[in-house]
């Protein structure tokens, strides 16, 4: 094979060197990845930036421009726009990889490597980006004879549509326009038409009116979109019958296309809003740490919900049933209208979401659900603590199986409960209150930092009951004050909910 | 003497409940309200009457009312509420009703209808989950109380005239292998706990409150 041309070789060496990818790769995240976290700080800077420039221009229009803030303005503000338009020019396509697949596309049919080919491809791919709207406006603000001719200084105008970029809500908008294309083409389709057709209409019908106030085709168009739009400002009116007659067919018409025009709008709204709303959880739900995967929306998830965000612990709701989502959106809980038994969800969520999860609960009303959940999650993740409820005791080994770590029969322990409650009643009833959330005195945990946690204990001289101490599944119960304790286990105390959080503290 | 448990009801529940209190050795007496419920539970050799929701309950009069803890377990939860609401009625202030409820909202109206204590379904399960997760330790310790084979108990013991704990001060109370969590006032029936209280004499018909190794619990019997 001959040797590879040198712009070849420079190209394989950019690909696969670690910091032109690193480089490329932050700049990515910086300009479109919105889920990194300082893209917000960037598009919060560069939306500064656009508001200053207008406000220049605003001040301009009134006062002598200010030699420091022309300065601002023409050269510091366009060159950082200028900066950012060549990073998205470079972003837009992998240039590297059309030359080297160019190269590989040649050597492999035997034929001379064709640079040229590569050449217009890689400015076909840039082209494709630079006629797009956004990049058009891009261009629009940073060129700099607009602002060296007074008369075009208007053009910094351009710079406000550059928010586009910077506000996901734009975004939004004009995604859900686009859902309606056919409709908003048609709508202008008719509208075109009717001011056409009107403004030759009335202009044949009042030019040669010597009161009249239509006199040109230019005043026909005016007064054609003012009474289309119904806003009507009466500067320019026919005064002629037959005037009159398309005046009030062209009202009928103007108050047609507003009804139209808004059913659009509304429409695509109302469909579009919940995949609004999904993008938005999904986007919160890539920055959440150690949080909690609920799978299937209960009474029973409510609650584990409600207790974990006690505990200020973060919860995300995977449930594809809309009449349950809902429910657990009105809960003000952050929730995912999708299947949590389907790999796409979790393609969805990104591939480190099982990483950032500290544990998934199944609890779905369905073992069958859960069975399928559990082989779901275990097939992404081996290492995620996952625990499941068991509707029926004869499926309990099944979800074993699937790799639940944990299943949670509720009958069993209603039943140990009651069998509790009947026996001992006073007793069990006193213990139980150690449970509740608000009590006074409480059962709480201490992380051993120390061995000699239990004497540390003893010796803050508050009132304490120890109750045991527990390490890799093995509880002591009652221990001994001086007994010296492996690091990271924990000791079990009762105590008043103050005194728990201090202990906590001290002995962190 | 052990308590016979009367559970109304024969549900999945209630058949948990049945196999728990078997193991125990506890006496169960079940009364049922749907011909499936009567016929299941036959075929498990339990005692077990057919009755409707709606019945006197005269026949409960014959039982001793202070060794029975009823249980009302219905699937229903607004049969369950009207069972306890008759109970409580037929029965008097002395007879222990223990009802199980859904939502925190039904436990709520179990109460008003005079359960003496109301198992919140729901609100257990998720505890027992988020402690599962949260407190590894503190759902090890619960869950050795809970289980009836375990030998780490709590335990209830009343002090009787003759009691040598008598006049004893509760927060200097020191008994082998035992934890003393607290004692039930019996003129107020009132929960306290050795570690919000500085001193305590214990009174006549006074409830302590333990938890020990069965063991432990049986020499302090």
């Amino acid at each position: 094979m001959s040797k590879e041309p040198f712009v070849v070789s420079l190209a394989y060496r950019l690909g696969s060197s670690d910091k032109y990818t690193n480089y490329k790769l932050f700049f990515h995240n910086l300009l479109n990845n919105n889920t990194y976290r300082y893209k917000k700080y960037f598009d919060v800077g560069m939306i500064v930036l656009i508001l200053i420039s207008v406000g220049i221009l605003v001040y301009d229009v009134t006062n002598n421009p200010n030699p420091t803030l022309e300065f601002l303005n023409n050269i510091i503000i366009t060159i950082i726009f200028a900066i950012e338009y060549l990073l998205r020019l470079w972003l837009c396509s992998d240039s590297s990889k059309i030359l080297i697949d160019s190269y590989r596309r040649d050597a492999l049919l035997k034929r001379p490597f064709r640079l040229h080919v590569a050449i217009v491809e890689i400015v076909l791919s840039k082209l494709k980006y630079m006629i797009t709207p956004t990049a058009i406006i891009d261009l629009l603000a940073i060129l700099p004879f607009f602002h060296a001719l007074r008369a075009l200084r208007l053009f910094v105008v351009f710079r406000i549509l550059k928010l586009f970029h910077y506000t996901q809500n734009m975004h939004h908008f004009a995604q859900i326009l686009s859902t309606k294309k056919f409709e908003l083409y048609t709508l202008l389709t008719f509208v075109g038409l009717i001011v056409f057709v009107s403004s030759i209409i009335i202009y044949t019908m009042e030019a040669r009116n010597p009161n009249g106030s239509i006199r040109t085709l230019f005043d026909a168009f005016y007064w054609s979109i003012v009474t289309m739009s119904t806003v009507g400002y009466g500067d320019v009116a026919p005064i002629s019958s037959a005037g009159r007659v398309v005046a009030m067919v062209v009202i009928m018409a103007g108050v047609a296309v507003l009804a139209f025009a808004t059913s659009i709008v509304v429409s695509a709204f109302t469909q579009k809003l919940d995949d609004i709303r999904q993008t938005r959880v999904l986007q919160k739900a890539k920055k959440l740490q150690n949080l909690y995967l609920i799978c299937g929306y209960t009474l029973l998830s409510a609650q584990c919900a409600d207790e974990l965000r006690k505990l200020k612990r973060s919860v995300l709701i995977l449930e594809d049933n809309a009449q349950r989502a809902s429910m657990a959106r009105i809960d003000d809980h952050l929730v995912l209208e999708l299947s949590a038994s389907s790999l796409l969800t979790y393609d969805m969520l990104g591939v480190d979401l099982l990483e950032r999860t500290s544990s998934a609960l199944l609890l779905a009303d369905s073992d069958v659900e859960n069975v399928y959940t559990a082989l779901t999650i275990r097939s992404l993740s081996t290492k995620l603590n996952t625990l499941s409820i068991l509707k029926e005791k004869r499926n309990r080994k099944k979800l074993l199986l699937a790799g639940s770590d944990r299943v949670v029969y509720t009958e069993e322990l209603l039943a140990q409960l009651s069998h509790k409650h009947s026996t001992n009643p006073q007793a069990y009833e006193m213990l139980h209150s150690l449970r509740v959330v608000d009590s006074k005195i409480t059962a709480g945990e201490i992380v051993a930092t120390s061995s000699t946690v239990l004497a540390q204990i003893e010796q803050s001289r508050h009132s304490v009951i120890v109750v045991g101490v527990y390490r890799r599944g093995r509880f002591i119960f009652n221990p001994d004050r001086d007994l010296e304790i492996e690091i990271g286990s924990r000791v079990v105390i009762i105590a008043h909910t103050l005194i728990i959080e201090d202990l906590q503290r001290s002995l962190a | 003497m052990s308590a016979t448990i009367v559970i109304f009801g024969y549900n999945e529940l209630s058949k948990e409940i049945v196999s728990t209190m078997r193991e125990q050795g506890e006496a169960i007496c079940i009364y049922c309200f749907s011909d499936d419920e009567f016929q299941s539970a036959t075929s498990e050799e339990l005692e077990i009457y057919r009755v409707e929701v709606d019945s006197n309950f005269d026949f409960l009069r014959e039982l001793d009312i202070k060794r029975c803890r009823f249980l009302c377990t219905i699937d229903d939860e607004a049969k369950n509420l009207f069972l306890s609401l008759s109970l409580r009625d037929l029965l008097g202030d002395n007879a222990h009703i223990i009802a199980l409820a859904t939502t925190a909202e039904n436990a709520l109206k179990l109460r008003l209808a005079g359960a003496s204590i109301v198992v919140a379904q729901i609100q257990s399960a998720a505890n027992t989950i988020v402690h599962l997760l949260e407190y590894p330790a503190l759902s090890c310790f619960f869950e050795k109380i809970l289980d009836s084979s375990d030998s780490l108990q709590v335990a209830q013991v009343s002090i009787s005239g003759e009691s040598k704990l008598l006049g004893s001060d509760l927060c200097r109370l020191e008994l082998d292998g035992v934890i003393v969590l607290g004692v039930i006032r019996h003129e107020r029936s009132e929960q306290l706990f050795v570690v919000e209280i500085d001193s305590y004499l214990l009174c006549e018909n006074d409830t302590l409150i333990l938890i020990a190794n069965q063991s432990d619990l049986e020499q302090i019997r």
